[in-house]
């Protein structure tokens, strides 16, 4: 059973796919616009792409686009057809190329080899169970998951070139490190990555002791709650991957409270609001505050933003047109749009509620015999 | 394979149990929710989950059961009192939600009042809703329990 | 070669090319650097070739080494196992040495000119890509295949194991990741696989909205993978706005039905199976016409082919409920025993005759003769013993050949040669061949060096005879289902040929042997 998703370059090729693909348990997704492959990767898990038939430039493209928005892991073959030159293909980051036309039998041995090839356990690191992307499971989900597993494991939770480990004895979390946190303050810096991977691996922990000293019950309360907090003061701030950096126009006045200080430091070259949390060991929720304060101050701010301000600065002789422009340059954008993960927006760019349509339930004449019969038996 | 999942609201624990005396039920909790099961056989398969004032279930949950659940019933004694229980509000919001969808009141009766009812209410029930009725049962007659489950779920014919 | 400075280290059998730049290609330069520059091993007896190969990827910052003949190649790999083999197949006089090598490194094969069936065989040993092109673009061609193949093994593997959460089945089992999809209201898409058989299930806010496994969909898709004690699987959340659900359970319902169902495995388990996990099964009738229901024979025959029952829980094509009944209703009319249980009466007995008559024997005769062939090592002799010390017959032995002739109930003889394959047995085969009903090898499990030589052999000897076969695994240790499975993967037997471990002492093992013994080809017939 194998998800494929062609990117269909020229209709005659239709019946030629149809023929290729019937009789084995494929499910091929059909795309005739490049416009309409980024919803297709993000609505199924496609195990090849087709680009059929594969040129250099739609086939160059196809893979920038996919490269560009994440769904990298898609491995990408082109079928070329016959009186086509296969050479100007040959520097694409391509898995095959095929040349057309191809016998059913000779198509389906390439394809298998592929994703052979491409299969994600055959190289799982020994005593690594469970591996993944911290957007499908975050610390909350892993913390419950590893506690109804029952056994001693250690989870890594890693992003760029920062990592945390949270160690659970017989399922139950008995510590955590991130940077030099450790316990309950390095639990809650990890709490609410947007980005990352994790990774779980059964260890043997028997002679750890508990540094937390909380139910795993209490631990999830106190890190659901810091999470609510943490979202509130999220609000008004600039989005968690987005730049920002030291607004070299605005003179700082006195002495900066330590903290405030060493975000101007991390802002001396551009870094997002998500590396600044995971960077100081400080909490999240005191950061935020001390960014919000900087922010209203113009001490900080977005990159793009603070770039345009010091061009037009440069461009422009009188200083005071630059300020009276700061005091709205921080404000929250009226028509800016926050990103919902799973919520979408229908014709007229408003949100909306994803929708699910289930199949009632509905018994036929026969199914009610049955049950008839069955509670006339019992009695 | 069919499975057909039904909420069951009781006043009290023991109706259900007396309701179901001959039913081969199996139960199991399942994330806080007792859950009944009926194997009408290996292609069709009834689940009843019972929530009544003690297993409120999260609003979460009923949201995900919503647009799942097949049949509503709710098991009620004491016809003469003043319709109030334990578990009538949890009733009443379920009916809200379940709204249109086939519902029995299971009332439980005494055996000589079930006697005077006539042939048609003791097997049909008053009428409640389009697909809803208000049935009159009594432990000591087996086939009134049974006219209650099937009432339940002859309105779900398609 | 623009730029590039190259190095040639040449002798006459191997020559080396070491060209110290990095390549334009970004697909190869992610996580190889320099000093971890990828090794391609050439096979190849043209120079001219050799080198237009050699110095493309060389280009792209391949180290290479040419070989003009296979034997050095594989010496080769034997001490450094290259990234890939580039090889021509007129370099290939011996396929069975050629096989072993594309089964321990990816390779491309390449030639002017091949038949398209050959082209079929090569992918089946193995092979990653056959590249046939009979004009000057041959070494383009091969060397982009190389990259591609490079690429896609390294880079997008490791890219899909950053993007896409994975594990084991065992460390997370699937109803907690379905719990946590309910609660959390998640979009996932799951797939799952365990030896061939795989498993796809949607969730789209948290409701199970479809799945499907090879055979069947939905709730009962759901509910089969639910009950996997092993596997792997990958996760990916996803977006869209809405769905529509063919399926009308919830997703507490089928986390519900899966622990019922659990419920009823475990008393089946305990009243049939000592309360084993996952037990296994044996033959103690043949099915006969009680077999007509497909689903009831299929459960049949994973029991017969010795799959445990957590195995014929998942590959019957039947749903979970039902296959555990039929196998409780096919233990209980006495088709199938557990493993543990004694059969009450050692020896053939008047069912195993009718068996024998009805599918090995011609039609009417009464006599027949069997051949165990293999090596001294597999156990070949005791295997023997076992058949005729229970019918208490005496077994003769003539140089390399065992022989023995029992009575089976309904006045059938059986005449049993035990043959070695170490000597020239053909002549003998070809002697008692009128009469033979089957022929079993013995192969030991313990001696994987012998692999090629047996498998070449039994090969032949199945085409040439027109007979019904089974291989038996001798030596398998504790854990015969990874033997079994390390033994198909080493091992090339012609299609319908059942594979069973078995030990040559013990009777009842002895009688599988003779259950299990099919015509090539036909493993979708009644045995």
């Amino acid at each position: 059973m194998r998800d494929i998703l062609i990117y269909l370059l020229n209709n005659e090729y239709a019946e030629e796919i149809r023929y290729l693909f019937s009789g084995h348990q494929y499910q091929v997704t059909i795309i005739e616009n490049l416009d309409d492959v980024l919803q297709a990767c993000q609505q199924d898990l496609f195990d090849l792409a087709l680009v059929w038939p594969a040129s250099r430039e739609a086939t160059g493209q196809f893979i920038d686009l996919l490269q560009q928005n994440g769904f990298q892991y898609v491995p990408v073959v082109a079928m070329v057809d016959e009186n086509e030159p296969l050479e100007p293909l040959y520097d694409l980051p391509l898995v095959e190329l095929i040349r057309l036309p191809v016998s059913k039998q000779q198509f389906y041995q390439i394809i298998e080899q592929i994703v052979q090839d491409v299969e994600v356990q055959s190289t799982v690191v020994e005593g690594v169970n469970w591996q993944g992307s911290v957007e499908e499971y975050g610390l909350i989900d892993l913390i419950q998951m590893l506690e109804n597993n029952g056994r001693d494991a250690e989870l890594t939770l890693s992003y760029t070139d920062k990592s945390g480990k949270v160690y659970f004895r017989e399922g139950k979390l008995i510590n955590a490190q991130f940077l030099t946190l450790q316990g309950l303050p390095a639990l809650k810096k990890m709490l609410s990555w947007p980005r990352g991977h994790f990774q779980t691996k059964q260890v043997e922990l028997e002679s750890q002791t508990d540094e937390i000293g909380l139910s795993n019950q209490e631990i999830l309360m106190i890190l659901v709650e810091k999470l609510l907090k943490q979202e509130q003061l999220f609000e008004g701030l600039p989005d968690l991957f987005e730049e920002i950096i030291k607004n070299p126009l605005t003179q700082v006045e006195g002495e900066l409270p330590p903290l405030q200080h060493r975000i101007l430091n991390y802002c001396e070259t551009p870094i997002t609001v998500f590396d600044l949390l995971i960077s100081l060991r400080d909490s999240n929720i005191d950061i935020m505050l001390e960014l919000k304060i900087m922010l209203q101050q113009s001490l900080i701010g977005r990159k793009s933003e603070v770039e345009a301000m010091v061009r037009e600065a440069e461009s422009q002789s009188g200083f005071g047109k630059f300020i009276s422009s700061l005091s709205s340059m921080f404000k929250k954008k009226e028509d800016e749009e926050e990103s919902y993960p799973y919520q979408y927006q229908d014709g007229n760019g408003e949100h909306s509620a994803p929708r699910l349509e289930v199949n009632p339930v509905q018994l036929h004449r026969q199914e009610l015999e049955k049950i008839e019969q069955k509670l006339e038996g019992l009695s | 394979m069919k499975i057909l999942e039904t909420a069951v609201v009781a006043e009290r624990a023991e109706l259900l149990g007396e309701l179901a005396a001959e039913l081969p039920l199996q139960k199991e909790r399942i994330l806080d929710i007792d859950v009944y099961r009926l194997e009408i056989d290996e292609d069709l398969v009834i689940l009843m989950y019972h929530l009544d004032e003690d297993q409120k279930m999260a609003p979460e949950m009923m949201d995900h059961l919503q647009e799942h659940l097949g049949a509503f019933l709710v098991v009620a004694d004491n016809p003469g009192g003043t319709g109030f229980f334990p578990g009538a509000e949890a009733a009443e919001e379920l009916a809200r939600r379940l709204e249109g969808r086939p519902t029995v009141v299971a009332v439980k009766s005494d055996a000589d009042a079930l006697k005077l009812l006539n042939a048609d209410i003791r097997s049909a029930g008053f009428f409640l809703s389009p697909k809803g009725r208000v049935m009159f049962w009594n432990a000591a007659s087996p086939a009134s329990r049974r006219q209650v489950w099937n009432t339940l779920w002859q309105s779900l014919q398609s | 070669m623009d730029g590039a400075n190259s190095e040639w280290n040449c002798d006459d059998k191997e020559c080396e090319i070491w060209v110290k730049i990095m390549h334009n290609n970004s697909s190869l330069t992610q996580t190889h650097q320099d000093d971890m520059a990828y090794l391609a091993y050439i096979g190849e007896s043209s120079s001219s070739l050799a080198e237009q190969i050699g110095e493309k990827l060389s280009a792209a910052g391949i180290k290479c080494h040419v070989f003009s003949d296979l034997s050095s190649l594989i010496e080769n790999s034997q001490n450094i196992l290259p990234d890939i083999v580039l090889l021509n197949p007129a370099l290939n006089d011996d396929g069975e040495v050629a096989q072993a090598l594309y089964r321990k490194a990816p390779t491309v094969v390449y030639a002017g000119d091949m038949d398209i069936d050959d082209q079929m065989v090569l992918y089946q040993q193995g092979v990653k890509r056959v590249i046939v092109d009979p004009g000057s673009e041959l070494a383009g061609r091969v060397h982009a295949a190389a990259n591609m193949v490079l690429y896609r093994r390294n880079e997008v593997r490791f890219a899909r194991q950053q993007s896409l959460t994975h594990g084991t089945v065992q460390t997370f089992s699937l109803p907690e990741v379905l719990q946590n999809a309910l609660l959390e209201q998640k979009n996932l898409i799951l797939k799952i696989k365990r030896d061939g058989w795989d498993a796809k299930i949607r969730t789209f806010q948290g409701h199970i909205v479809n799945a499907y496994t090879s055979n069947l969909s939905n709730e009962e898709a759901v509910l089969k993978t639910l009950q996997l004690a092993s596997g792997n699987f990958v996760i990916r959340g996803y977006q869209k706005p809405e769905e529509f659900s063919p399926m009308s359970a919830s997703t507490l319902a089928i986390l519900a039905e899966a622990r019922f169902e659990q419920n009823e495995i475990r008393r089946f388990l305990d009243r049939v199976c000592d309360g084993k996990d996952n037990p296994r099964f044996r033959v103690a009738a043949p099915l006969g016409s009680a077999g007509a229901d497909t689903q009831r024979k299929d459960i049949y025959r994973l029991a017969e082919a010795q799959h445990p029952f957590q195995d014929i829980l998942l590959y019957s094509s039947a749903p979970v409920l039902k296959t555990v009944r039929m196998l409780d209703t096919l233990c209980r009319e006495g088709y199938l025993a557990y493993e543990g249980e004694s059969v009450a009466l050692e020896g053939f007995q008047e069912k195993d005759a009718l068996y024998f008559r009805e599918h090995l024997f011609a039609e009417g005769a009464r006599s027949g003769s069997l051949a165990i062939l293999g090596l001294p090592s597999a156990g070949r002799n005791e295997l023997v013993r076992t058949l005729a010390g229970i019918q208490r017959s005496a077994v003769k032995s003539m140089q390399s050949i065992d022989f023995v002739r029992i009575t089976l109930p309904g006045n059938l003889n059986l005449t049993i040669f035990g043959v070695s394959v170490e000597e020239t047995f053909l002549p003998v085969l070809e002697k008692i061949s009128p009469s033979l009903i089957g022929g079993i090898f013995l192969i030991d499990y313990a001696e994987p060096e012998r692999f090629e030589f047996i498998n070449y052999l039994a090969s032949r000897i199945m085409q040439i005879y027109e007979i019904p076969f089974v291989v038996g695994l001798t030596h398998v240790g504790e854990d015969a289902e990874a033997a079994l499975q390390q033994f198909r993967k080493r091992f090339n037997l012609p299609s319908g040929i059942e594979v069973l471990p078995v030990r040559p002492d013990d009777f009842a093992d002895a009688r599988q042997l003779l259950y299990r013994l099919r015509r090539v080809g036909t493993e979708n017939e009644e045995g």
